[in-house]
């Protein structure tokens, strides 16, 4: 109940936080609007590739964990992989676990249900159309990589992601970095999967093309009715996900957010954001004028 | 009192147990599963991936007198829901009849490629079509517990527990 209560909070300062950080973004670029970084048409790529995470497969072995982590050539963790007592509370992604596994007790389920968490690689990130130097791109390939180059350290994509999923490097003070699942995209351009979805011994994570995924999640949901509810997250939520889930349970339950809007959140902020160079460009001009017409009358009376 | 009704009970159960068991294994009693018995695997080793996991020793025919049907493992027609019958058979008069009057349980490897193919992208892989026939039920069952095991503790031997033998 409390737990509720806390994330409206956090949602209405989220948002607050996110108008201000699109407003400063398109203040840097003038006439650049910033629906333009996140690309808004994806039609050009059909072949863009997702993950579906089937949440009644999953066994919570974090298998996952273990093979993103050398896969990625992370710290080795604080406690090994098979220790279980790490589900003892809800863990996010860190600049050292590009991916956890929490454990849910849901009602309607006699086994705990297991959720993997990482970034969801949306098809319009508002990451990228929060980040004011651009460094978030949403590949053709499908996976949304992010650019330390280029960041400076401003984390205005870790108040615009709805899934908490960019973390920040707080080891490294000088060098700036936020840090989350690339999909393993040097995998994927090199023809393999990524390393997730390989290792998991019990097929839960199923990679492919995000077209052809959305197929088969659809058909497992019409075979197994009675395994599955009928929603295929990620679909739509917040414009679409690259990463797909399917749940025995209502995905609520398990802290998926559900009051995600239908389009990618960018459009929110996106009338807005493209009278910004009117405003800046537009208006002091005028106001110039103003001035200079008012000085003129001054200066003759 | 009580406690001898539930003993007597128990030991009706075991008995009835203990026969359709009988019936199912026997070589009188008819039925496809009967049939199949004559060459029904005992004790198979799983050992594909030997190297990093000694094999996993597998009791199919214990195995055959819980699962209740063949097909709650050998899945071939899916509980009628198969996309079609081309889908695993041959498309060819013979080799169908065959396939069929020999009740031939075809290698989960046909269809369970070793690795992930861009082909069926949701063809669950042969490592994962196995955890999944195994867990499904063990999960359940609670034998296993609910939570996950090490590898080692629920099926493969760690790599100690080999050496000690």
């Amino acid at each position: 109940m409390d737990r509720k209560g806390d994330g409206k909070m956090e949602l209405k300062r989220r948002d607050f936080l996110r108008v201000a950080a699109l407003a400063a973004g398109g203040a840097a670029f003038l006439g650049r609007p910033a629906d333009a970084l996140a690309s808004p048409d994806l039609s050009g790529w059909p072949d863009r590739a997702g993950m579906l995470t089937d949440l009644t497969e999953c066994v919570g072995c974090r298998t996952c964990e273990s093979a993103c982590n050398a896969a990625n050539g992370l710290p080795a963790p604080d406690v090994p992989f098979d220790e279980k007592s790490v589900f003892d509370r809800k863990r996010r992604p860190t600049a050292s676990a590009y991916t956890v596994v929490n454990r849910y007790e849901a009602k309607g389920s006699a086994n705990p249900v297991y959720r993997k968490v990482q970034c969801n690689h949306c098809e319009e990130p508002s990451c990228a159309a929060a980040c004011p130097v651009r460094a978030y791109t949403k590949t053709p390939e499908g996976p949304v990589l992010y650019d330390k180059d280029v960041c400076f350290g401003c984390r205005y994509c870790m108040v615009a992601c709805p899934f908490y999923a960019p973390a920040y490097d707080y080891e490294s003070a000088l060098e700036p970095r936020v840090v989350k699942c690339t999909m393993c995209h040097g995998r994927i351009r090199a023809g393999g999967i990524p390393a997730c979805a390989g290792s998991c011994p019990v097929g839960a994570i199923t990679f492919g093309k995000r077209k052809e995924l959305l197929k088969i999640a659809r058909d497992r949901i019409r075979r197994f009715p009675d395994r599955y509810v009928e929603q295929v997250y990620g679909e739509y939520e917040a414009g679409g996900t690259g990463w797909l889930y399917l749940s025995g349970v209502p995905f609520p339950q398990l802290d998926f957010p559900d009051n995600l809007p239908k389009k990618p959140i960018v459009e929110n902020t996106k009338g807005f954001l493209s009278a910004v160079p009117l405003v800046f460009t537009l208006w002091p001009a005028l106001l110039g004028l103003c001035y200079a017409a008012n000085g003129n009358k001054e200066e003759k009376g | 009192m009580k406690k001898k009704a539930v003993h007597a009970a128990a030991l009706v159960i075991a008995v009835l147990l203990a026969a359709s068991v009988a019936a199912v294994a026997g070589p009188s009693a008819p039925g496809p599963v009967a049939k199949a018995a004559g060459k029904m695997p005992g004790i198979l080793v799983l050992g594909a991936i030997a190297e990093r996991y000694p094999p996993v020793k597998f009791d199919h025919g214990k195995h055959v007198g819980m699962a209740g049907a063949c097909a709650e493992c050998h899945h071939q027609h899916d509980g009628g829901t198969a996309a079609s019958c081309a889908g695993c058979h041959k498309v060819d008069p013979e080799a169908f009849r065959k396939n069929v009057n020999l009740a031939k349980i075809r290698p989960c490897a046909e269809c369970h490629p070793p690795s992930w193919k861009a082909e069926r992208p949701g063809m669950p892989t042969l490592k994962a079509a196995y955890h999944r026939a195994c867990i499904r039920c063990h999960r359940d069952v609670g034998s296993v517990g609910k939570d996950p095991k090490g590898c080692a503790e629920m099926c493969h031997e760690s790599g100690a527990q080999a050496r000690a033998k």
